[in-house]
């Protein structure tokens, strides 16, 4: 879907239009990371060229809107070329393009290739034939039923969950007992 | 003798009992001496409500703190005799190598809105030293993001997929967003274990900030495989990577103090210890099976799903038969901490409100006594604060009605044998509260002696002696901050205030470091101020006792600006005070985490008025943000047609009036629709600048290769002539 709204009339669209399609068209290709000024001056200039020839034709587009639809297909041919006869021209199969670009690392190795008309290495058209992460494995669903709880006091203070044994708590609440009792004898003998 | 020094499933019931009724019995014995010269200065002056009410106070808070000492003495007993028998690594035989080619273990990090720079240096450091180990094919790593920020989410997207990409690592390191954050971490990890759980033996859970060497992770498993029977295993990470003087004084306080700590509670927990939420290892079948979280009944203000899941899960593991162990001496095991304050303070926020809500627990049907103790201990250290200002209070309260009655008081009860006057023998109870206070420090210290190494990388005894000197008087300054800022939260709870589970902030705190104290400490200051005339008009004397208390509170302001600065707190690390052996002999994974943040790419900061929205920016219109995170989401099959009408308005608003025009959950709304991805990302770049927001336009002026000319007085816009005066109005 192109965004075009009556009245933006490219054919004879003022030249400063045309700047703007030029600045944005140069700014989105910079966005893939082509960083070369020459590059990007001279496909902008082709697209905004062409870009002008069409709207002869489509007098109510944006020139904007024109330059940067040509841009895309510009794209979607360079895809093409590079792999194979899959229809790049909608929108979820660009967006697959330019994941298998940044897998590829086109910005940090392939920047000059891209959209040129050159021979492309083979190298980088077999990594633009991944065109998908794997984000996470395939799901294999196990239930988790929360544990219920219930509350009462008796089990609280059952000794074996306390401490392991039976005979031990007595022993044990007896020479606590002999401490406490010490201490309250020492009170009860001084007050 | 080769082979493992203990196992576990020979641990003799009557030991355990032996240990724990011991502990029991010193605490006893240490508590008996402070409660009875208490009861006997009351004595002296007679009985009434106010003293009876003090000393019941005094009595759990004067427990608490001879447990704390007698935890300490038992670790320390145990580390002097050569270290503990019963000790969870030592169940490994040092020369079993067998493989864990079939042994799949899932290393999960859940996040939520944290620093992404930090979360992905840290992740990628484990994954480098697990690859080190060569057992990297049985784990898988996953990034569980409950994010809710896009800025935050739009970042964690981007770079994972470049993280994956650098490490080679696709299929290997996993991202998953949840739509909606139902029950927060224990939620999170929960909709791990259903998605993938069945796919694991193991579990790893990790915090955000935590680190763990490859070798640790590889010991935990095998550890794992050993013993059976064994459902958590919980590591005892150590503080590393503070920045500022409080974060260095809490690093060097953990590892000065926590080795002894450790082993005194290793001591008596054995095989029914806790799980702290993180650092730590879990059998995934029964923890599937066993440990998801019910809600409990909702009445009250604690009801409703447990927010502190950690200790439940444990009791849960408990119940269903499984072993919980504590792992002292497990190396290579870290986390970092609040770097300020406030940030601690907040944090405690979040733990006490859940810790409260443990209250229920305590009575709940199955569990274990250890379990039970651990709830309750888990409430008292946050419950000890109103009980210490109770206390404080109540004091002030029996001076003021006893005068100058006490200097008179007559020498009966235990004064009638010793001869001591009221004001001595409560000098003598308020010496011996300091020397139980103080014993695990001082116990850490003669531990120091034995260990030789640690000392010297400690920086040796005068570092040492110089750090406990600081972290002791500004941790006794900072005591009674934290006691107010606990017994303000511990009201809120109780009326009802949730806490939101947000980030802790571990980085540098951003924009309002300077207002920030002044906002929160600002009560506080008034309350010591308060407090002091008080106290001071009813006995000078009583002032005086109570000085470090009142001197903290009034200097809470400049307190918290100090230990938060992170200038001061690098100039003490390049001058080595609070120097830990993880700083002066940093491991190969400490060394390399700090390079990984320092290699972090750090471009351009986004335009001010871009910031807010710089994930919703990217996400939309970089041409590989944007394929990223729509290869990320999922595509629905067939939206309906209102729907689709409901997205195309709110993408008509987003372009025509900015993200600004969109409430947080509009947004949210679009940046989940595939549909709405795809086409604002051509809409937008393909939209004439008159029918773009103003926001877009910067927006888009970010990604121009020529930067605006600069203006000057020869510019057409200068020399245009203003607009009539009448036109502003």
């Amino acid at each position: 879907m192109a965004f075009s709204a009556p009245g933006d009339r490219a054919a004879g669209a003022p030249d400063s239009d045309w700047d703007e399609a030029f600045v944005r068209v140069e700014s989105y290709l910079r966005a893939y990371g082509l960083e070369s000024r020459l590059l990007l001056n001279r496909v902008a200039a082709e697209l905004v060229g062409e870009a002008r020839a069409v709207a002869q034709a489509e007098p109510d587009t944006a020139p904007v809107t024109l330059t940067m639809r040509l841009a895309h297909e510009r794209i979607a041919d360079w895809f093409a070329r590079a792999s194979g006869e899959r229809d790049w021209s909608n929108w979820p199969a660009r967006a697959e393009g330019r994941l298998a670009l940044i897998l590829a690392d086109l910005p940090g190795r392939w920047s000059r290739f891209f959209l040129s008309l050159e021979a492309m290495p083979k190298e980088l058209a077999a990594a633009l034939a991944m065109t998908e992460v794997l984000p996470a494995p395939a799901i294999s669903l196990s239930p988790m039923a929360p544990e219920p709880l219930e509350f009462g006091l008796p089990e609280m203070i059952d000794p074996r969950r306390l401490i392991g044994t039976l005979w031990l708590p007595a022993r044990t609440l007896m020479t606590w007992s002999l401490i406490v009792g010490f201490f309250g004898v020492a009170w009860v003998a001084s007050h | 003798m080769n082979g493992p020094r203990f196992d576990p499933a020979k641990l003799d019931p009557a030991e355990i009992g032996r240990r724990r009724h011991g502990l029991v019995a010193l605490v006893l014995i240490l508590t008996g001496p402070g409660l009875l010269a208490m009861a006997d200065l009351h004595w002296r002056t007679g009985y009434d409500g106010w003293k009876l009410l003090q000393l019941l106070i005094f009595a759990v808070l004067f427990a608490l703190i001879a447990l704390g000492a007698a935890q300490a003495w038992t670790g320390f007993w145990i580390r002097r005799r050569g270290g503990d028998p019963y000790r969870i690594v030592d169940s490994l035989d040092p020369a079993d190598e067998t493989s864990l080619e079939d042994v799949r273990t899932a290393v999960v990090m859940p996040i939520c809105n944290e620093e992404v720079e930090r979360v992905l240096a840290g992740l990628r450091t484990i994954y480098e030293s697990l690859a080190r180990t060569g057992r990297l094919p049985n784990c898988d790593f996953f990034l569980l993001s409950d994010s809710t920020d896009p800025n935050h989410w739009i970042a964690e997207e981007a770079g994972w997929l470049a993280l994956t990409r650098e490490l080679g690592a696709q299929g290997r390191i996993f991202y998953r967003k949840r739509l909606t954050g139902i029950n927060k971490k224990a939620g999170n990890l929960a909709d791990f274990c259903r998605r993938w759980g069945k796919l694991y033996r193991y579990m790893v859970v990790l915090d955000a900030d935590s680190l763990i060497t490859g070798s640790a992770i590889v010991q935990l498993v095998r550890l794992m495989e050993r013993n059976r029977r064994v459902g958590i295993i919980q590591g005892v990470p150590l503080l590393v990577n503070g920045e500022t003087i409080l974060a260095r004084l809490q690093q060097f306080a953990s590892r000065l103090y926590g080795p002894v700590a450790a082993a005194g509670l290793n001591a008596w927990q054995l095989g029914e210890g806790n799980y702290w939420g993180h650092n730590a290892i879990i059998r995934l079948a029964p923890f599937m099976r066993h440990c998801s979280l019910p809600e409990l009944p909702p009445a009250g203000p604690f009801g409703g799903r447990i927010l502190s899941h950690d200790y439940v899960e444990a009791a849960l593991m408990r119940r269903a038969g499984w072993e919980v162990w504590l792992a002292p001496g497990l190396e290579g095991n870290y986390e970092e901490c609040p770097p300020t304050v406030i940030d601690f303070a907040r944090r405690d926020r979040r733990w006490l409100q859940g810790n409260l809500q443990h209250a229920r627990l305590i009575f709940a049907r199955g569990f274990h006594g250890p379990n039970r103790v651990h709830f309750i201990l888990g409430i008292l250290a946050y419950a000890a604060s109103p009980l210490w200002l109770a206390f404080l209070v109540v004091s002030t309260v029996i001076a003021d009605r006893l005068g100058s009655a006490a200097g008179s008081a007559p020498a009966t009860g235990f004064a009638a044998y010793v001869h001591w006057s009221y004001r001595t023998e409560a000098l003598c109870l308020f010496m011996y509260t300091i020397a139980l206070l103080f014993l695990p420090k001082v116990l850490a210290l003669l531990d120091l002696r034995a260990h030789r190494e640690d000392l010297a990388a400690f920086g040796g005894w005068g570092r040492v002696l110089q750090g406990v000197a600081v972290e002791t008087l500004i941790f006794t300054l900072l005591a009674p901050v934290l006691m107010l800022f606990h017994t303000a939260y511990i009201l809120l709870a109780f009326v009802g205030r949730k806490v939101s589970w947000g980030t802790q902030r571990r980085g540098r705190p951003a924009g309002a470091a300077w207002r920030e104290p002044f906002e929160v400490h600002g009560v506080q200051t008034l309350i010591g101020l308060l407090g002091a005339i008080i106290v001071f008009r009813i006995d000078p004397v009583l002032g005086w006792w109570m000085s470090p208390i009142l001197a903290g509170l009034i200097l809470s302001i400049p307190l918290s600006l100090l230990t938060g600065s992170f200038p001061a707190g690098r100039w003490f690390r390049e001058h080595g005070l609070f120097q830990t052996p993880e700083e002066s002999q940093p491991l190969p994974e400490i060394a390399a985490l700090h390079a990984a943040l320092a290699r972090r790419v750090l471009g351009p900061r986004p335009l001010p008025e871009l910031a807010a929205h710089y994930g919703l920016l990217q996400a939309v219109l970089d041409p590989y943000v944007n394929a990223v995170h729509v290869s990320l989401l999922r595509e629905k099959e067939a939206v309906p047609e209102a729907r689709q009408q409901r997205f195309e308005a709110l993408r008509t608003r987003l372009m025509a009036e900015g993200p600004a025009a969109l409430g947080p959950r509009e947004r949210v709304a679009l940046l989940l629709d595939v549909e709405s991805m795809h086409a604002l990302h051509h809409e937008i770049w393909g939209a004439p600048k008159a029918k773009l927001a103003g926001w877009w336009q910067a927006a888009l002026r970010h990604y121009a290769v020529v930067a605006p000319a600069p203006t000057t007085p020869f510019s057409r816009e200068a020399i245009e002539p203003a607009p009539p005066l009448g036109s502003l109005s």
